[in-house]
């Protein structure tokens, strides 16, 4: 398996956000996780690149338990788009170089000048290379932190919300551009998400949270009008269009 | 994961070549504006005479002592104090990832004021003398200079604790330096109620920053500290790219965000507690060499840091030597002229506006 997570646990001061979280992610898979505001989608992506360290349980990459590694080896493993990326006046060619940091000493070698030029074209954000990343719009923007994730070479992508900000064209862009990427390279992608409807047409794999547990994980078959009306508290049908599951609330 | 190697393009190494040039062109004025600094004055001292007492000879020996034991090291110590407060506002704006932060705004050269003044209380006033124009002598300086170094980094060491009870954020590092700075000019000015008429023209006069104070020994502590400072500072500059692209980004890059910011507010702060503790307090160098440099060359630390330093050094060289010469025979502290230019110069910034 590309990631286990087992029995993560994990509290803010006294107050309990993910209790005995458990899955596993195979490579190439899109995964969703969903839940209503405050459930610890975004507390659990934290914990899964030790940005927030489980109060029990392991994080294992490749088998390996990510918690007994220092910051800069888990970040050569895991690569973690923010929900919000700030913009400061440096190049897209410079911001997506900053992905090289968990790989580099002293200096940006050739080989990490080479790979930060792939990623910039596997996005198609060539024409914008050397514009200052202030004048990007929302949808460029995210593209230069998936782009940045990339070159980190991660065996992982952890995004959150993703498609938060974003228009109607690039939320699609951006999520294609995600199973893109995880079709064509050996790496999983694993993000929260809000829209459940885009949510089903791009992903594998959905994980449920309730109650900072697990409430149902499974493929889009398995997704049920039952599981989002208990989950978001509101009573949902799901229609199919064009062979895509829709997802229409009743309320 | 692997991708596919691809070539550079030409467009970004002329791009990075733009910013090196920029970077040694800097360089190559301020050794330019240097041997400027050194010849004019007072008496001016023609350039062959002058470039003839660098190689040693005789035909300079008239020159030597306003040379080497007067305008050498007062050139010398603007270039490394200018290029360490342009370092430390460099560092705390990006740390803080706030455009204001700066050795001043931050509340460090307050407390060093202050620290100043309550060694002139207690060890009193000297007798009346300076460089250059009749004004004040301090008693004790090295007394005084140990006093305001204490208090300085005792302010960081308090923004930091606070910073550690609540969690390392800019918000907090910058609202605790404000009320910091608040209170150290409270204690400052309560000092100076009660200080009789020498005292309070020592405390004032502590304040004028001028980098005339320091001799040779004084140059060479601020040239080390600057030196472990800049090597420290640039040897973080990608940990300060990622900081600039967001907290949560920069802890997913592996960059552990509270520990660089709090050692990296360390060490501007130590620079600046050096500087202030010896020549005084010198306004606006600190704040606006890094928006310069922004505006120039953009926000990427590997030519910021170095950019500002050359910038910052350039920029209070210039500074003093037009401050020697613009009421000639009377020496202005090179502070005052800094405060004139740094307003303006700064509100023009805003204006121009730019992303950040």
């Amino acid at each position: 398996m590309m990631l286990t997570v087992d029995n993560v646990s994990f509290r803010y001061k006294s107050k309990p956000v993910l209790d005995s979280v458990a899955f596993e992610v195979a490579a190439h898979q899109v995964v969703s996780i969903l839940g209503p505001n405050g459930v610890g989608k975004t507390t659990l992506l934290r914990c899964m690149n030790a940005i927030l360290r489980p109060e029990t349980g392991s994080i294992r990459v490749r088998n390996e338990n990510i918690l007994n590694l220092d910051s800069m080896e888990i970040a050569r493993k895991l690569g973690y788009v923010a929900q919000t990326a700030e913009a400061a006046r440096t190049t897209v060619f410079d911001a997506v170089l900053l992905g090289r940091r968990p790989h580099m000493t002293w200096r940006a070698s050739k080989h990490d000048l080479k790979l930060t030029n792939a990623a910039i074209e596997r996005l198609a954000l060539g024409d914008l290379s050397l514009r200052y990343v202030t004048e990007l719009s929302g949808g460029e923007l995210q593209k230069v932190s998936i782009a940045r994730a990339l070159v980190q070479e991660p065996s992982i992508l952890l995004l959150d919300e993703p498609t938060s900000s974003l228009d109607l064209k690039n939320q699609i862009e951006i999520l294609k551009t995600v199973r893109q990427v995880a079709a064509t390279h050996e790496v999983a992608a694993i993000m929260t998400m809000h829209n459940l409807n885009m949510a089903l047409r791009y992903s594998d794999l959905f994980i449920f949270l309730k109650g900072g547990r697990i409430y149902s994980a499974g493929s889009p078959e398995t997704v049920t009008p039952e599981i989002i009306e208990a989950v978001y508290g509101v009573p949902v049908d799901i229609v199919r269009h064009r062979d895509a599951p829709m997802v229409v609330p009743l309320a | 994961m692997h991708l596919t190697h691809t070539e550079v393009p030409e467009e970004y190494r002329a791009h990075i070549g733009r910013k090196t040039s920029f970077v040694i062109g800097s360089l190559v004025v301020l050794g330019l504006t240097l041997i400027g600094a050194v010849s004019v004055g007072a008496v001016r001292i023609p350039l062959p005479e002058l470039l003839a007492s660098f190689w040693n000879q005789a035909s300079a020996d008239k020159w030597r002592i306003i040379i080497w034991h007067i305008r050498m090291p007062q050139a010398l110590t603007a270039i490394v104090s200018g290029a360490g407060l342009a370092a430390a506002g460099a560092m705390m704006q990006s740390i803080l990832r706030n455009p204001l932060g700066s050795p001043f705004t931050l509340g460090i050269s307050h407390a060093a004021a202050f620290g100043a003044a309550l060694c002139v209380m207690i060890m009193g006033p000297g007798t009346v003398q300076n460089t250059g124009s009749a004004a004040l002598r301090i008693l004790s300086p090295y007394a005084v200079t140990l006093s305001a170094f204490i208090f300085s980094l005792a302010a960081t060491f308090i923004i930091i604790a606070i910073s550690r009870v609540r969690r390392a954020s800019p918000e907090v590092l910058v609202l605790a330096g404000v009320a910091l700075g608040s209170l150290f000019t409270a204690g400052t000015m309560f000092l100076q109620y009660f200080a009789d008429d020498v005292e309070l023209a020592a405390m004032v006069f502590w304040t004028f920053g001028d980098v005339a104070r320091a001799s040779w020994r004084e140059l060479l502590i601020i040239a080390a500290v600057l030196a472990v400072v800049a090597v420290y500072g640039f040897y973080n500059r990608w940990n300060y790219n990622a900081i600039d692209a967001g907290d949560e980004t920069a802890r997913g890059l592996g960059v552990r965000v509270e520990r660089v910011r709090l050692a990296g507010m360390l060490a501007a702060s130590l620079i600046t507690a050096v500087v202030v503790a010896f020549l005084g307090i010198i306004g606006f160098v600190g704040l606006v060499c890094p928006h310069m440099v922004r505006r120039l060359i953009g926000d990427d630390h590997r030519f910021l840091l170095p950019g500002t330093c050359i910038i910052g050094a350039l920029l209070l060289l210039a500074a003093d030597t037009a401050a020697r010469l613009v009421l000639a025979p009377h020496i202005l502290p090179v502070s005052i002229l800094t405060s004139f230019l740094g307003a303006p110069v700064f509100i023009y910034l805003i204006i121009r506006g730019y992303g950040r």
